[in-house]
Order: structure tokens, then sequence, then C-alpha cells
């Protein structure tokens, strides 16, 4: 459009394919007829017609009194001086530029996508969605019912009121815990002790352990570092999420106690088993 | 407080020994002062600053020191508080403000005791601040003005040595706090601070002769209540509370045990977490933060807080979780301290049973949602009437917005955030004295990101305890500084703290002394040292030197200047080296420096030496050698090309 007010000056679009073929345009819209030798893209040109340098030069040649009136010549658009890239390069904004349209066309869809299956389940649980197929097949739904009542009165299930745990709340016992004692960890130190949450305390792994078994067990980065896994060790007690102790040993001629490390159990909760503790007082339970 | 002036007649290694603290009056704006002594091994230092510890420790306890001494010392006093002054009692601050525009004023307290009985002994706040700057001016105005016994009357405020005893107002003119720092053995000054029976209480009344009460020697009050527990969990060891505001006795002069440094670094990690993480309750805020310090680092940019300085020097960002290793968990409800004990425990995040009835716990300190404390006790249960009491007690913890912040309201109170430093410090001491706590860590973050086993780029996480010697080291001194900020009138003693640090290290001591406490608490820091580097930081009137002469150690002023001097200068005059390099290299170099031995043909062996000798005035007079041999060459061949 190269006439009316300073800011449609030199406004342009892209048609795209499926425009008709039999459209009309006024004299003041002109349309870009490529040359058989163009070097370059519809795209890139659109764009640079966008572009505030253009815009600005636009303005600069634009003539016309008056805010509404403005208009161009073609002399002048065809002397104007502009950007102008090698094809290549405008061939590779041309296809970024296609990409990002039709993405944005396909999360256009997805919203009406969305909205159109919401309406589609209120149908379908509102009953509107099969009220003529139920209508039709009354009797036959009505056996089934009752055949169901009678099976289920044999089988005799109770029903509970409780509250079903939402998969949020199902997901969430799986999920590590990032809160408390758990946060500030660094990925290694979050790995490790995942670790051997996972490995200690199981069918093949005793309660206890120490750096060095930790580093010929595991497997990963940390495999024979003792050393790294030592100082993560260290960080994991002082956040109380392991419990190092020292242990007797067996054998006679050695140290008499050694260190080594386990995990927390339900009872090292000193709170908890304080409250238990009263717990059993206040009861009378000694 | 400043140290004014001290005279020892008779004290170990020091005999007659009279020191004159100075300040140089071209610094400005210093509340505090910094004073040196120097000397060699065996001279004397430790031993003064024991006779001045010695001498607090002693009149804090309402006890005379056990040699003969004089003492004296400027002492801030605020007006509203001033005996001596009847003109401002019972006005306010402000009223005070109004007829004079300070608040507070200084005056010199003398102590003298004389090597005759108790009575002879005194202690004397002056009407001002005396200007005397010379021993002898010092001694005749102790002897003549003040020891005769007539002039007592005219004196406002005078306590005979043998009245010490229940005097309430003698504390108002001691030190409030006295720090003690030895990087070096303990022992001398545990046996100095250990109190011996007084005689008249000796008595050999057969029937009070009871062998159960004997204890080892240098038995404390901490270890009987310990040990009673453990031995005899049938008697009653309850400690006595103390009253709320006033500090115990023995708290007054600490000598700092290695693991007080300790404490005193993780009480700083702490405090410097509240502060810097409360304002910065946005996760992009504390990114900012992060980048800012990275910043600092990567540049070396000089920060003027002190306590991020030295952070900064760790590369510390902040701790993030701190851990609580309770020694008696079951029994901590007897500690005199139970109700903050409570609260800390009802904060923690978890709290893990160790072996043996000892728990860990560990409180984040990161932020939180505010705390509330009568959700916390919804965790704990309640056992005793106490606690039951605790639970209806405003708690100054209450809204606090990270797990730092509630700690330090928790054991600061309702004080300015800038003073409660001393009081975590303190609290922890006397938990960990009593036996109740004991240790405390953090794990703590650091600055800069480091690859993993993996080669990705993870955050440091380590525990205080994976920090290398050297750092817990700078840290727990410079802490000790820290602590005395904005606690007016106290006095650090700090003897050779500069051990074990890099020469980087020793150079910024006296700078952060400055920040941390000088420019704005009214401190006394008395230090005995070794480094000439500290001392170019340092005038030469604050620096003392002890020499030994035949045996005797004698108090020497420092004529040569310091301030801003080459430390080879300093290493020279103050400290009496021979030379400035080495003895090893200054007895090749001079053995090289004669020009006979240097025949021309070895001008090239003699190029190399030069390159591989620093520089110095043996290099350059090595290099007129040099030159020399060059221009006989060239006289030598006169058709020669030029020899570049």
């Amino acid at each position: 459009m190269f006439v009316r007010t300073a800011e449609l000056v030199g406004a342009t679009a892209l048609v795209g394919e499926d425009c008709p073929s039999n459209l009309v345009l006024p004299d003041k819209i002109w349309r870009f007829v490529w040359k058989d030798d163009f070097k370059g893209t519809p795209e890139f040109v659109w764009a640079l017609f966008q572009e505030r340098a253009t815009r600005q030069a636009l303005g600069n040649i634009a003539t016309g009194t008056g805010g509404s009136m403005k208009n161009i010549s073609m002399k002048k658009l065809m002397q104007m001086r502009v950007v102008w890239p090698p094809r290549e390069l405008q061939e590779t904004f041309s296809k970024a530029l296609r990409v990002l349209a039709d993405l944005r066309n396909a999360v256009e869809g997805d919203k009406s996508f969305s909205v159109l299956q919401a309406s589609l389940s209120a149908h379908a649980f509102s009953g509107q969605l099969t009220a003529d197929w139920r209508e039709a097949y009354a009797d036959k739904l009505a056996l089934e019912a009752r055949e169901r009542d009678d099976a289920l009165k044999n089988a005799g299930p109770i029903f509970s009121r409780s509250r079903r745990a939402t998969i949020q709340e199902i997901e969430g016992v799986f999920e590590p815990r990032t809160d408390g004692i758990y946060s500030d960890l660094n990925r290694e130190q979050f790995g490790l002790f995942e670790e051997i949450e996972r490995m200690v305390g199981g069918v093949n792994y005793g309660r206890y352990f120490t750096a060095e078994m930790l580093a010929a067990d595991l497997k990963g980065a940390l495999h024979r570092h003792p050393q790294a896994i030592e100082s993560h060790l260290a960080v994991l007690a002082v956040r109380g999420l392991i419990i190092p102790v020292s242990r007797p040993r067996n054998d006679s001629v050695g140290d008499r106690f050694a260190a080594c490390y386990r995990l927390p159990l339900k009872e090292d909760d000193a709170r908890a088993e304080r409250l238990e503790r009263q717990r059993k007082l206040a009861v009378g339970d000694f | 407080m400043r140290l004014r002036y001290i005279y020892l007649p008779d004290y170990g290694p020091l005999k007659k020994v009279a020191v004159v603290f100075q300040q140089n009056p071209h610094i400005e704006n210093r509340a505090g002062a910094v004073n040196f002594v120097v000397g060699l091994n065996g001279s004397g230092k430790s031993s003064l600053l024991r006779a001045i510890y010695d001498v607090f420790h002693s009149l804090s306890l309402e006890k005379l020191p056990r040699f003969p001494v004089t003492l004296a010392y400027d002492i801030k006093v605020d007006k509203r508080w001033d005996e001596l002054d009847e003109r401002w009692r019972g006005l306010s601050r402000d009223e005070i403000e109004k007829v004079n525009d300070t608040k507070f004023v200084q005056r010199t307290v003398i102590f003298h005791r004389p090597a005759g009985p108790a009575s002879d002994c005194f202690l004397v706040p002056a009407a001002d601040c005396l200007p005397f700057s010379k021993a002898d001016e010092w001694q005749e105005y102790v002897e003549h003005a003040l020891a005769p016994k007539g002039n007592a009357d005219s004196l406002g405020y005078y306590v005979a040595g043998d009245r010490l005893k229940g005097d309430g107002n003698l504390r108002n003119w001691l030190p409030s706090r006295v720090l003690a720092y030895t990087s070096g053995d303990l022992k001398p000054w545990q046996n100095l601070t250990y109190p011996s029976y007084p005689t008249d209480e000796l008595n050999d009344d057969p029937q009070e002769f009871d062998r159960e009460l004997e204890r080892p020697a240098g038995w404390r009050p901490e270890q009987e209540y310990f040990d009673r527990r453990v031995t005899r969990p049938d008697v009653s060891a309850d400690v006595p509370p103390r009253g709320e505001n006033e500090p115990p006795v023995d708290e007054r002069c600490l000598l700092l045990r290695p693991e007080d440094t300790r404490l005193a670094a993780i009480s700083v990690g702490i405090w410097q977490a509240a502060h810097e993480l409360e304002s910065r309750s946005e996760s992009w805020q504390r990114d900012a933060f992060r980048k800012e310090r990275i910043n600092e680092i990567d540049k070396k940019i000089q920060v003027e807080e002190p306590a991020r300085r030295l952070l900064n020097e760790l590369n510390w960002l902040w701790p993030t979780h701190a851990a609580f290793h309770f020694a008696d968990y079951g029994q901590y409800q007897r500690h005199p301290d139970a109700g903050r004990c409570f609260w800390l425990l009802a904060l923690a995040d978890k709290v893990v049973r160790y072996p043996l009835d000892e728990a860990l716990a560990v409180v984040r300190l990161g932020n939180c949602p505010p705390v509330r404390p009568s959700e916390l006790v919804g965790e704990m249960p309640l056992e005793s009437q106490a606690e039951l009491n605790l639970r209806y007690t405003a708690n100054p913890m209450t809204n606090a917005h990270c797990g730092a912040e509630a700690i330090r309201s928790l054991f600061g109170g309702e004080a300015d955030p800038d003073e409660t430093l001393w009081s975590l410090f303190s609290a922890l001491r006397s938990w960990q004295s009593f036996g109740l706590l004991k240790d405390v860590n953090l794990t703590v973050q650091r600055v800069h990101q480091l690859p993993n086993a993996e080669g990705e780029m993870d955050d440091q996480l380590l525990s205080y305890g994976s920090f290398s010697d050297g750092e817990q080291m700078l840290l727990g001194r410079m802490a000790l500084l820290l602590l005395l900020r904005k606690q007016e009138n106290s006095l650090l003693l700090l003897d050779e703290p500069e051990t074990h640090f890099n020469d980087a290290w020793k150079r910024q001591i006296i700078d952060l002394v400055d920040d941390c406490i000088l420019k704005d608490t009214s401190t006394q820091v008395l230090v005995s040292t070794h480094t000439s580097l500290a001392l170019t930081d340092v005038f030469s009137c604050e620096i003392t030197r002890l020499v030994k002469e035949r045996g005797v150690t004698k108090a020497q002023p420092v004529l040569h200047p310091t301030f801003g001097a080459d430390p080879g200068r300093i290493l020279l005059h103050v400290f009496g080296a021979p030379d400035i390099i080495g003895a090893r290299a200054a007895e090749f170099l001079r053995s090289k420096l004669d020009p006979a031995k240097w025949p021309p043909k070895d001008r090239e062996k003699l190029r190399l030496l030069i390159d591989e000798i620093g520089s110095g005035w043996p290099r350059a007079k090595l290099m007129e050698i040099l030159e020399q041999l060059e221009e006989t060459q060239r006289g030598d061949m006169p058709n020669a090309p030029y020899d570049s």
C-alpha cells in the first residue's frame, strides 16, 4: 500500500498460494512482480519493508501534504537503496520464517483442538452424545445393570469412602525431594544419594557402607573415585541424610572400632521418637 | 578502650619494663586503636600480652593480680551512666547531646599494684583523658599524685586493693570484653588464668577434710556438670540460670581455644548469610548476588565490607545448612539455656539421632516461608513446665524469612543485627563448654562452579571441615575481629595471629583489623608479630620493640618510619636482621662482588649469573663489574665492531 497515512505507507503483506486468482486490487496497492533473474526471496522483501530503517527511508521519500494523504511514486520507490544480502542468506531467512509460521499455525490449531476436545468431553459426560443410542437400547442396558448389581452382591465388595490418591500424589512419592535437608545438593551429590538409597539395605547390599565400597560398586563417573565420594558423604552426613557411625570390628589385630555410614531409619528421627515416648506416657503404656 | 601504659617491675622474663602505647595522629576517624609488640623469639612478647590479660582477668574476678603492675587505659563512658559527673545524671541521651555534642566521654583509668600489701593497691578513673606520652610522666603521676593515701578523698571514685570484693561499680571501669588468642601453646595461658584457692578459705579443719570433693587439677564447673550427669544421674546437676543481660564474669575475659576459632568462623558464616539472604528471597536475586561475587573475585575487586572480603578470599558464596551436633539430646532441658535449645531443635528441618544419645539438628539456612514459632512447636513435644511456658513467650524468630535470620534472631534477640554476632558465638561456646553441644558444622556453597567427575559444570558444595587448614584458620582468626564489632570498650590480644598464613594474607591482616573494628568500635587490638610485611601498614609509634640485652628484656621505641616502608627496611630496622636478603644468598653474592675475581674471559659467565639474580643492590654492583669488563675488552680491540 503506497498511499494513506504515514504508518501505512509502504506496509507490505505476503500473499499465499491459496489466494484467488481473480483478485482485484485498487491502484494504491501495488504488487511486486519478480523478474526472471530476481536474486532474492519474497519473504525477505516483506521483512525488509517491516524494518525500521526502511520504513524511515520510505517516510522520507513520501510526498503529499496532510497526515492522511502521503504518497510515493513508483519511480522513487525503484530508486530506493536497500540492504540486499546474497541469495543464499535470504533463502535461509525465508526457510526459518516459514518454519516459524508453521509453528504458529500449529499452536493456534492446538488451541482450537483443546477447546473442541473440552466441548466434546462435556457433551459425552452429560450424556448428550449418546442420548439417541441409549434410548434405542434402553431395555438391554437395564438388563445389564441388573446383572452387574447381582454379581457385585454375590462377591460382597465393600465400598470405602476414602479419598483416592490423585495421580500427582502417586507420582510425588517417586519424585526425589528437593526441600529442607535435601535442598542445595549439587548434581553429583544428589545422584550419589539416590544411588545409595537404591542400593543400600536391598537384597545385595548390607545396611552399612563406606566410600571405598561405593567407589568399587558404583557405575558411572564416580566409579573408583573414593576421595570424591568421601567428600560428598561428608556433606550428606552434615545434612543428616546419612549417619556416620563407628562399629566394632571382629578382627582382633586391627582397630577395635572403625568408621562407616548408614541411612537413617524411622526410629532415628529424634523428635518423632520423643513424641512417641510422650504418647506412651500419656496412655500409661510404659 | 585504649591501652596507654603498662609497667611491669617483675613478670617472667620482663623486669622493669615500661611500655607506652601510642597512636599516630595522622590516622583520623578511628574509634579503636591497634598496637604491635615485636621482638625476637624469647624476648617476652607473649609474656607482655599474658600480663595484660592476667590483670584484667584477676580484676574481673574481683581479685588482685599475683604480680606487681601499673596499668593505664582509657575507657569510653556513656554520659548517662557516668557516675563521676553529676551534670548528666538523670538526663536522657538526647538531652545530653543538646548540652554537649558528644554522648560519650573518655576517661583514663589507672590500676596500680605495687609490691606491698593489698591495701596499697588501687583502681582510679581520672576526671578525663590524661595527656601523658612518656613512661616517666605516667610513673610520676601514679606515685606522687595518686598513690599517697591522703589524695584518695579528692578522687571521685577510688577502689582500694583490699576492698575489691563486692564492689559493684568495679566492672564499669574494666574493659567490657577481653579476648585472647594465641596461635602457639595455650598451656602457659591456662595456667595463669586458673584461680588459686583463696588463702582465707583454706582451713585445716579435720571435719572438712573430704577427699570425695577433690577433682583433678584444672577442673572446670562445666566438667563437673557433665561428669555428674554421666556418673551420678540421680544427683541433680542443674546449672542455675543466669540473668538475661548480665554476661557471666568468666565471659568477660575469654581465652580462646583452638575450637573457638572454628565456632567463631561458623558464627560469622551464619551471621553473614542472615545478612545477605534476608533481603534476597527470590532466586533471581540470589543469582545476581552470585554473579556479583564472581565478578569481584575474577577481577580482584577489593570489597569494602570486611566479612564479605574475607569470604570472597575463600570463594565462599553462602552456607546452605547448619548442623548442630548435640552431645546429650535427652538431657538438654537441664541446661541453663534450654529455652533457646528448644527453639533451635524446633526450627531444625530434621533432628537425626546418633548413637549414645547424641543428635544432629540440621537447619536449612536459605529462604523459607516466614517462621511461625507456634507452628514449629507442633513438631516438638513439650516435656517440662519450663517448655510449656516457652510456648507462650513472644519469640524473636517470628517472621524470619530465612533459616540464618531465624538463628541470628534466636541468639541475638531484638538487638541491632550488627551486634548479634557476639551473642551467637558466646551462646554456642557456652553450649560447647557445658558438653551440650559437641560441634557445629556447615555445608557451604562456593562461588564458582567446577567440572564434576563427568566433566560437566556443577556447584561446589562442601562441608566446612573440607576447607583447607589455611582457609579455616584465616576465617577463624579473622572472625575473632568481627566478633568484637560494636563491642565497645573491648580488648583483643592476638599472639602471632599470622602464623600459617601466606604473605598476601599476612599483608591483609592490618587492613582487616582496621575495617572490621577500628573504624567504628572503641576497641584496643594488641598484636604480637614476627611479620615485617604486616608492619608496613603501621606507624612506628604504634610498635613496641622488646629487645633482650644480657638476658634482660627492655622495651624500645621504633625510630625508623615503618608506615608504607619497604618490608626489607623493616626487617633491618625493626627486627634487627643483618641483611635484607637471606644469609645463603648474602654469603654467595658477597664473594662475587670483588671485581678482581672476574677476569675478562669470564664475561659471559658473569652475564649468565646476573640473569639469575633478583633486583637489588648486589645485582646492580655485578652489572657495574660487567660493564667495566666490557669496556676493558673494547679498549683491547679498538678495531672490533661494537659488541652489543
